[in-house]
């Protein structure tokens, strides 16, 4: 009976301060991008229709401040996320570093009861520039998204769109396969008996 | 798009209050959104400075039980009390009295008649002030056009359009994900949804850590209009609706929980927070079916289009019917009931009771019949095209066909479903009518001609029979079966059920319109256009008298008519939005509608609030008075009034009303 409405999948993007989680957001949905840094206050709300095999979805992405004073209102945007995707700059190794207690602070505040299996996404961006102002190699950060138990992981330039097409593919695929892991089932015609308040005589129930 | 609330505490700000001085401690602040792109541009935007916040912190909510010390702490021995800081309206209230509740009529109204003052209030929700051009022979319309413009649900994906809207509903879960919308695109809901669970959530989880309670935020459109948005976090539901109509927190309160309650209706509260509870990201839109949706659509179009007067006065509204016919009906209901029979409903047109059978002391809740009804009623759910021919999309409800419905009725018991049984019975019967002499004549008159004129509300009577158990669909259709059988062949029974419902008989052989409801001209009360009455002490519900406009054979044919129905009603939701704001709402708590009324502060005051409108050349007054026994809402069109005049009528309507309350209301139904 749902069929032919889109699915709707909550994707959430964590990361440091600057990272360019923005960026990537423009970038994927708008096809632009700007040099011009701006913080994020709170949270940034995009829409975007996406085909999956033949599935439509709208994905509704979170995009969150990376800065501290907005980290209160995590456990509301956490919860009841499809997927998460961890976003590092790869010229700022600590932005690299901070991934895993991104990761974790989102198991906890989320409140996910299986923290294994729940699909994260790992991007490096700004592999644009130069290469003796890279970090972060390559290898390192594919060897921690092994350690975490093989998260997807991705290199893009949101300046010169680089990847990010192909990032978010994978983020849809992995928030669809979440959404649908655990089927809804119809129990709930018989699954509750009616109390009758105070009356045990007269309807006779 | 991003927000960000910059709270700064103003001691004592602007912030309207007018509940009574000791009354919950509203903590007031004021609220800045900065938008980028997507925020409501139009509707918050613009506000950032003049919005008000109307919020508390969750740990104050035990105050309001303080609140109705302050209505009892009124001295006895006051008749009047008016613009003293102690009573229970404001000086600016001109026109609202306070009065005392358990004086007779007389001197409940005399106050009013005295005063000197100025005593018209003006002022009115911008809806009323845009449409005050009006051509001149407008002024013989049957009630003066106060522009009501209906809106209904919508899937646009044009942004434009939707914040044209004025009014709003969302549903969401805690996740942020969209439920239901009364307007926009998925698209569109997908980005709003997630704004709003952001701005409840900035106050639950505070940057200081504390927590607090979001309740409403007063905007001021690009026009200048004032949006309210009013917030309900029943996690793990939320609910939010906008609005420009004026309402009061109290209503739009109302309005949600009415919502909720229909989702609940559907899929039962344990089933809700189960599919939660195993994953917070389920789209709850898996399990709602269509008519699920369409039902909310309906709902949601009442209550922009004031087209429930239901919801409005908070009660049910019963056919008029000679008290002995209804006892007779009583002794049939009883005869037929069956072990497994939980509740029974007769219901006309329009969802009117007729009469109610059940068990001692389990009264069914007014909610929970008001969500029935807008099911059975305001969905095409129930109905099917009239004859096969018949192309157009006017519908009726189906006949020849028995429904078995599994719905929970939140409000006696969310936590479980009731099956109904139902079956519509058409009057209208060429057999029947023959048998009992009734005019045939108006079987060569067809529905389509009624049609012409407004919304065809049916001739079916309508019998529902309620089951705890699934599997009595058989022992309730026999039930069905010999109800109506006794019902169609008793004769006085069933001509007084066709002359409340298809139509009262003239000795010159002709159908008149039917006597289910009183006119004003019934009553010897002059100048009256239309009233409601609501009875607050008969029986188990909040029941109200629904009269016909006053007015010439074309005007009565409109009074089904959306429009005017809507606009009748603008009204009387505008004067229970001013009683309403007067008394304020009960803290963090949605009080549930008319089923708090012995207790709630409300009832205790007596209230008269008299306001009058100019539109064009024409003038318009409506009336609310309030007593811990009744209300009564009146409506008077056109030119000077004498108010002294007026006010007569309003006291021979309630006296009216009191002496045949046994025909206009259901007493306590049939008992077992």
């Amino acid at each position: 009976m749902s069929n032919r409405r889109k699915t709707i999948l909550k994707v959430i993007i964590l990361g440091d301060s600057g990272v360019g989680k923005t960026s990537l957001m423009q970038q994927f949905i708008n096809g632009k991008f700007s040099q011009q840094y701006k913080a994020t206050i709170g949270a940034d709300f995009l829409p975007k229709d996406m085909t999956i095999d033949d599935k439509q979805v709208t994905m509704q992405i979170w995009d969150t401040a990376g800065q501290e004073r907005f980290q209160s209102l995590g456990v509301a945007f956490y919860r009841g996320s499809d997927c998460c995707v961890l976003v590092f700059d790869v010229t700022n190794t600590k932005s690299f570093e901070n991934l895993q207690s991104w990761r974790d602070e989102f198991l906890i505040q989320a409140n996910i009861k299986d923290p294994d299996n729940f699909p994260f996404v790992v991007i490096g961006n700004k592999i644009d520039v130069e290469e003796n102002k890279r970090m972060v190699s390559a290898k390192k950060a594919q060897a921690l998204c092994a350690s975490l138990g093989n998260l997807p992981y991705f290199e893009t330039s949101a300046k010169e769109a680089v990847n990010v097409e192909q990032a978010f593919d994978v983020v849809a695929r992995c928030a669809l396969q979440q959404e649908e892991s655990l089927e809804y089932s119809d129990d709930y015609t018989d699954a509750v008996n009616i109390h009758v308040d105070g009356d045990n005589s007269t309807c006779g129930c | 798009m991003s927000i960000v609330f910059h709270e700064d505490y103003i001691p004592g700000s602007n912030y309207d209050d007018h509940s009574p001085a000791h009354s919950v401690k509203r903590k007031p602040s004021r609220v800045t959104v900065i938008s980028r792109n997507l925020v409501p541009e139009d509707l918050l935007a613009k506000a950032s400075p003049t919005s008000s916040v109307n919020r508390e912190s969750v740990l104050e909510t035990e105050s309001s039980l303080g609140e109705p010390d302050v209505v009892l702490c009124e001295s006895p021995a006051t008749n009047v009390r008016r613009g003293e800081p102690s009573s229970s309206f404001s000086e600016s209230r001109s026109g609202s009295n306070s009065i005392q509740p358990d004086d007779a009529l007389s001197r409940i109204l005399s106050p009013i008649v005295n005063d000197t003052r100025p005593s018209y209030n003006m002022a009115a929700p911008s809806i009323f002030s845009e449409q005050l051009s009006i051509p001149e022979q407008e002024s013989f319309h049957p009630l003066v056009n106060m522009g009501l413009q209906l809106e209904s649900a919508d899937r646009s994906a044009d942004e434009r359009l939707f914040f044209s809207r004025k009014k709003h509903f969302f549903i969401l879960s805690s996740a942020g994900k969209p439920i239901y919308s009364m307007h926009g695109s998925d698209d569109i809901i997908a980005v709003y949804s997630g704004v709003i669970q952001t701005i409840i959530s900035l106050f639950q989880y505070g940057s200081d850590g504390g927590t607090e309670k979001l309740r409403s935020v007063v905007a001021e459109g690009p026009n200048g209009q004032h949006i309210k948005f009013l917030f309900l976090n029943l996690s793990p539901i939320l609910l939010m609706t906008c609005s420009t109509l004026g309402e009061s927190d109290v209503q739009l309160g109302q309005q949600l929980d009415f919502l909720y309650n229909f989702l609940l209706a559907a899929l039962s509260k344990p089933h809700i927070d189960k599919v939660f509870q195993r994953r917070e990201n389920f789209d709850l839109r898996n399990i709602l079916g269509k008519t699920d949706i369409a039902c909310f659509d309906a709902i949601c179009n009442d209550l922009a289009n004031f087209n429930n007067p239901g919801l409005i006065i908070e009660g049910l509204e019963c056919l008029k019917l000679r008290s002995s016919i209804r006892d007779k009906i009583s002794g049939i209901l009883l005869q037929h009931k069956t072990e497994n029979l939980l509740y029974g409903l007769l219901v006309a047109p329009g969802g009117r009771l007729v009469d109610v059978l059940r068990p001692k002391g389990q009264a069914l809740k007014t909610t929970d019949l008001q969500l029935l009804f807008s099911m059975i009623y305001k969905t095409n759910t129930f109905k099917s095209a009239r004859r096969p021919d018949q192309n157009d999309d006017r519908l009726s409800l189906t006949q020849n066909e028995d429904f078995w419905v599994p719905i929970c009725l939140p409000k006696f018991n969310p936590n479980g479903f009731l099956y109904a049984f139902i079956q519509f019975v058409d009057l209208k019967d060429e057999r029947l009518m023959k048998l009992h002499d009734l005019n045939t004549g108006i079987l060569d008159d067809p529905d389509d001609k009624v049609g012409e004129f407004g919304p065809y509300q049916g001739t079916e009577l309508t019998v529902i029979l309620i089951s705890a158990f699934k599997d009595r669909f058989y022992e309730m259709r026999n039930a069905c079966n010999r109800i109506v059988r006794d019902l169609q062949l008793c004769r006085s029974v069933y001509r007084e059920l066709y002359k409340g419902i298809v139509g009262t008989q003239g000795s010159d052989g002709s159908t008149g319109f039917p006597s289910g409801r009183v006119s004003p001209t019934d009553i010897p009360a002059p100048l009256v256009k239309h009233f409601v009455f609501k009875s607050k002490r008969d029986g188990q519900y909040g029941q109200y008298v629904y009269s016909r406009l006053q007015g010439n054979r074309e005007e009565l044919r409109l009074e089904e008519n959306p429009q005017m129905r809507g606009q009748l009603m603008m009204i009387y939701s505008y004067l229970h939005s001013k009683h309403t704001s007067s008394i304020g709402m009960s803290s963090g708590v949605i009080r549930e509608p008319s089923d708090a009324d012995n207790d709630s502060p409300v009832s205790r005051r007596s209230y008269l609030d008299m306001v009058k409108w100019k539109v064009g050349s024409d003038y318009l007054t409506g009336v609310l008075i309030s007593t811990p026994a009744c209300d009564l809402y009146l409506i008077n069109n056109g030119g000077v009034v004498d108010r002294q005049m007026l006010l007569d009528s309003c006291k021979k309507i309630i006296i009216w009303c009191r002496e045949n309350e046994r025909s206009l209301f259901i007493r306590s139904g049939a008992v077992f």
